[in-house]
């Protein structure tokens, strides 16, 4: 069961990668999303020169780290989900000899393995552009990779509430505008979590994402 | 003992019924009204291990609901169904695992992948043994003639090409039992001749039961041994393709070589026994049924206006015994 969904996982990724430019404009999109993102908040501390104690390395530095994180938290298999239903390709996804959540799943995963791909060279070519140097122990690093594995099954289950919405609707755009958003905001990718009010912090503590 | 059993199956449907006009679509948004429709209607038959079965039937006549019941993607209103010992909704993966299907155009292969990818993950998904997938593999390789195909992208294949890998895919696995639904819609003549060998031949070797639902009348005459006609939801027919031929076949076509003949014997001769569709100075073809008159019969009125030479006479074919049943209704 396992070696299927990975198999999935593989197969997606070759999907996705088998066109190079797929990959070139992924990546250039997320550098000109942290561009825009740094630009604003050059702006701001032109201003006021300061933001909630973050220091402009420190911001620029989140930035990048958000522009690593968009593809892994925010990409997933509800628009296929859907499109799959309104198209009958669910027919055959129905007869594979496994369930149709582990199905999703390891396509899932193949969709955010090629997101980490996409997100992890937009990082590096960030770090260059804004000269950031992110100095991090092993200890860190490690926490922070398996935190964000254990978010992949979180965001997971947000893609499969949306896209089973496919059954009901004729299409889950509004739907996956509203998952998107609310990953944004909650998951601290527009800004971070200490710059909105306290009352979105304290929603915060109860929900996963 | 039976393979699949289907006892009472129904299955049925809520549409909405609307006024017409853009109000009759607005009064829906806040008083819809809707009505039952039964697609598949208290059928019942047993299929046997190793079968060809041909499932035909006109146009939303009940086909492909049906196969969508038997393969557990669509659950039943009433009735049992059993295929290879289980319930195919209830335990819908288990019952995957030894089933194959080609649904018409929908494809399993990955449109911008090599087709060998494809196989390969079916391989992966149905845990098939290396050395039992090397086998296959050559073996479809050679009868459906993929070497040249299989490092191709599938959206780079003809619809031949594609359909010759689908089939393959489907069978790759060794499944007891595949459904095979349209599987030669739009294919040119030479594709559909090695498909129906390639059918053959797997059922042949390895016992497969295979379900095939077409509207290709070659089809069915060339792999099929046994019939189920379903017309509005109901089986009509459920028998051996020669009984379903003596049964509906009762219409017989003769051509005569006369000669000495009168003009318009059409007009001359007005029977109600038989018909003359087409005459010439040299040649009449006519139609008649078994259970109206005989041949001696017939040859002996038409001798009356000429002299026949020869006669040669054609059993109903699969086809026409079809649109009679289709234009009935």
């Amino acid at each position: 069961m396992i070696g299927s969904i990975f198999t999935l996982a593989r197969m997606y990724i070759k999907q996705y990668s088998i066109y190079k430019s797929n990959y070139i404009l992924f990546t250039i999109n997320r550098l000109v999303e942290g561009l825009v993102y740094i630009f604003v908040w050059l702006a701001i501390y032109n201003q006021t020169g300061n933001a909630e104690g973050f220091t402009l390395n420190e911001i620029v530095i989140y930035y990048v780290l958000v522009i690593i994180l968009i593809p892994i938290t925010t990409w997933g298999i509800n628009e296929e989900m859907s499109h799959s239903i309104r198209n009958g390709k669910i027919n055959k996804e129905l007869l594979a000899p496994l369930s149709y959540f582990k199905y999703y799943f390891g396509l899932n995963l193949g969709e955010i393995g090629f997101g980490a791909l996409v997100g992890v060279s937009a990082g590096i070519i960030s770090c260059f552009i804004w000269q950031v140097n992110i100095s991090i122990s092993l200890v860190n690093l490690i926490s922070f990779i398996v935190v964000v594995l254990l978010g992949i099954p979180v965001t997971f289950f947000l893609q499969m509430i949306v896209g089973t919405a496919g059954f009901y609707t004729n299409s889950i755009w509004g739907m996956q505008i509203l998952r998107k958003s609310i990953v944004y905001i909650f998951s601290g990718l527009i800004a971070p979590l200490t710059f909105f009010p306290r009352m979105v912090s304290k929603t915060n503590k109860y929900i996963t994402i | 003992m039976a393979i699949i059993e289907a006892k009472n199956l129904v299955k049925e449907y809520k549409t909405i019924i609307k006024d017409k006009g853009i109000l009759g679509y607005i009064k829906h948004l806040f008083k819809p009204k809707y009505e039952k429709f039964t697609a598949v209607d208290d059928i019942s038959f047993q299929i046997n291990e190793g079968e060809l079965v041909g499932y035909i039937g006109e146009n939303g006549a009940g086909k492909s609901t049906t196969i969508k019941m038997l393969t557990g993607i669509l659950t039943p209103t009433s009735g049992d169904v059993s295929v290879n010992g289980l319930v195919p909704y209830k335990s819908r993966i288990e019952n995957n695992k030894n089933i194959g299907a080609v649904f018409g155009q929908k494809t399993q292969l990955w449109w911008d992948l090599p087709v060998i990818e494809s196989f390969r993950l079916i391989k992966k998904m149905y845990k098939i043994p290396e050395g039992e997938y090397r086998k296959n593999l050559k073996k479809f390789t050679e009868l459906l003639d993929l070497e040249e195909l299989l490092e191709k992208q599938v959206k780079n294949l003809s619809l031949g090409q594609k359909m010759r890998c689908e089939i393959a895919a489907t069978f790759l696995h060794n499944p007891k039992i595949v459904y095979l639904d349209e599987p030669t819609i739009g294919l040119d003549v030479l594709v559909k001749e090695n498909i129906r060998r390639f059918i053959k031949d797997i059922n042949k070797e390895k016992n497969t039961t295979v379900i095939l639902t077409t509207h290709d009348v070659k089809d069915i005459e060339e792999v099929c041994d046994r019939i189920i006609l379903i017309d509005k939801g109901k089986i009509i027919f459920d028998g051996e393709k020669q009984k379903f031929k003596d049964n509906y076949g009762k219409n017989v076509k003769a051509e005569l070589i006369v000669k000495e003949k009168v003009e318009n014997i059409a007009e001359k001769i007005k029977s109600e026994n038989f018909t003359i569709t087409e005459e010439s100075n040299e040649l009449i073809k006519l139609k008649f049924s078994h259970e109206k008159t005989t041949i001696m019969n017939v040859m002996e009125e038409i001798s009356n206006h000429c002299k026949v030479i020869d006669i040669h006479m054609q059993e109903s074919e699969l086809e026409d015994i079809l649109k009679e049943i289709y234009k009935k209704g």
